[in-house]
């Protein structure tokens, strides 16, 4: 078998394959052996029949096994030793081989690219160290004792964190902002909506005219008040546009936070406030180390991605997008996002996508070529653990898994190449050089 | 007499006959039951005339009818016909393409 090699880009190959035809005869001879073995025909005991007559009686089925036995060969020995790592066959011919006669025909693939990897020992990382303070401590028990205040109706003043359940509605230049932008209900008109009175930055979820404007107010009070919206808010139509919002007031009450008591405690499951402060710190701890493990990570991908650059396989970004823009599809549809909405966004989200697919093939491309040198392999132990892990998250069985994974092959192969990337990854942060900062603050 | 086309029935194909035909050059048919060997001889090579081929010998066997006892439906016995089968011995280096 002759190969050829045409280069149409770093990452794109045409490779004509000829094959002699000695060969063919031969691989045609091999093949009416079996077919001897396996003919039946009246009038001859099994394997007894003369080759001419399994020759005539099976002479279509005979030259397309030909084929078929030729043609993977050929894309076998261009997989193997034609000198590259094929990512995939992107296209090939499929001539019609005949025995005896030689046959040449076109393979074109997308391989790895060639490349030198980086120093990737030691990467340097900065990381904020690992570390809880009484402070982080107090504040977390804080925050529980918010989640379980108590909610009581009252009639004095909304002051600060107390819910407010309260209707209003936006105008910009006495026209009602419904009308304006129909589909974002939260800035324009909502009913009887519950609202937290200036609540924290981070719980900020509404209109802010409205939160910072029920701060104060009674029930059954109404009020006016005003806002000029952010050049760069998410409507459009509402940029950079001062509105009037007209608020009602129904219901305020009040949140009563628990006290630190034993009935507090008994609710918990706790016996002690130690206990609660050391569970607490333990939780904090184990999360930042995770945050800290995965930072780690997130900075070594990067000084790959910023080490080499390499021309990626269009046909895996393609596929590779094509994957995380069905992902994203599934989150809108279980989001219940209308058909049409998804329909024209899916332009934007292609060209999105794509840029992601194509760092992540590259990183793929590069961690897969650390592994092999570095002979990082997936041991059957690392798979079962995998699929025990994937088992809890999912509260399914192992073995409904095991049967969902050797349904198809390629399910398994997406598996061992994701915890591929995930060892190497554990063996390159291991390898890192960690530098730590001072804690910020 | 019958019509010389309806002499020969159709050829046998089996491991005896192309044994037959590599070591003897013996070709075998299923032929008319009332067919004689002379008539077979004729038939035979005015059905491969277009080869030229000389027929040295031909051989008349009867097949018998084979009978079978069915172990299920009462001992009901079936009958596989018999037939007329006739080796027809070529002039050597002669050759017919009985498939």
């Amino acid at each position: 078998m002759n190969l050829t090699t045409e280069h149409l880009s770093d990452t794109r190959k045409k490779i004509t394959v000829a094959i002699s035809a000695e060969e063919t005869a031969q691989e045609y001879q091999g093949i009416l052996k079996e077919f001897v073995k396996q003919a039946k025909v009246p009038g001859f005991r099994p394997g007894k029949i003369p080759t001419n007559i399994v020759e005539r009686k099976y002479s279509k089925e005979l030259s397309e096994e030909l084929t078929r036995k030729c043609l993977t060969k050929a894309y076998n020995h261009v997989v193997t030793d034609s000198g590259f790592e094929v990512y995939t066959v992107v296209d090939a011919e499929e001539p019609e081989v005949v025995k005896g006669v030689e046959v040449s025909f076109e393979v074109t693939v997308d391989v790895n690219p060639e490349f030198e990897l980086p120093e990737y020992k030691e990467i340097p990382v900065t990381l904020v160290p690992v570390e809880v303070t009484d402070q982080d401590v107090d504040d977390m028990i804080d925050e529980i004792r918010k989640q379980r205040a108590e909610f009581n109706v009252v009639e004095t003043p909304a002051k600060a964190t107390d819910y407010v359940k309260v209707s209003y509605e936006g105008f910009i230049d006495g026209q009602s902002i419904s009308e304006i932008c129909p589909d974002k209900k939260v800035w324009a008109k909502q009913e009887n909506t519950w609202e937290e009175a200036a609540p924290e930055e981070s719980r900020r979820m509404g209109v802010p005219a409205v939160m910072d404007g029920i701060l104060g107010m009674k029930a059954e009070d109404s009020k006016e008040v005003e806002m000029t919206f952010a050049e760069d808010h998410e409507v459009e139509a509402l940029r950079g546009k001062t509105a009037t919002y007209k608020i009602t007031v129904h219901e305020v009450r009040e949140r009563v936070l628990p006290e630190l008591n034993e009935d507090f405690l008994k609710s918990l499951q706790i016996e002690s406030v130690e206990q609660l402060k050391d569970r607490i710190f333990q939780d904090l701890e184990g999360r930042k180390k995770n945050e800290q493990a995965g930072d780690k990570r997130r900075q070594i991908l990067a000084f790959l991605n910023d080490a080499v650059q390499i021309p990626v396989p269009e046909t895996a970004v393609e596929a590779q997008t094509q994957a995380l823009v069905q992902r994203t599809m599934m989150d809108y549809m279980r989001r219940g996002v209308a058909q049409a909405e998804m329909e024209s966004r899916i332009e934007e989200l292609t060209e999105k996508s794509h840029k992601a697919a194509e760092e992540q093939v590259k990183l793929d491309v590069i961690l897969t070529r650390i592994a092999k040198k570095e002979s990082v392999e997936v041991t059957d132990q690392d798979m079962q653990r995998a699929i025990m892990m994937e088992a809890m998250q999912t509260r399914t069985k192992p073995e409904e898994i095991v049967k969902r994974l050797q349904k198809d092959r390629r399910n398994i192969y997406q598996l061992q190449r994701n915890l591929l990337v995930d060892k190497t990854l554990e063996f390159l942060s291991e390898q890192a050089k960690v530098t730590e900062t001072e804690k910020e603050g | 007499m019958i019509q010389a086309e309806k002499i020969l029935i159709k050829p046998i194909v089996s491991e005896k006959a192309t044994l037959a035909a590599a070591s003897h050059n013996q070709y075998a048919f299923k032929v008319h039951p009332e067919a004689n060997a002379i008539a077979v001889a004729q038939a035979v090579e005015h059905a491969f005339k277009d080869k030229k081929v000389e027929v040295v010998k031909v051989n008349i066997i009867n097949v018998k009818p084979k009978f079978k006892r069915s172990r299920t439906q009462r001992g009901k016995m079936s009958r596989k016909p018999g037939y007329k089968k006739a080796l027809v011995t070529l002039k050597p280096g002669q050759t017919i393409d009985l498939i």
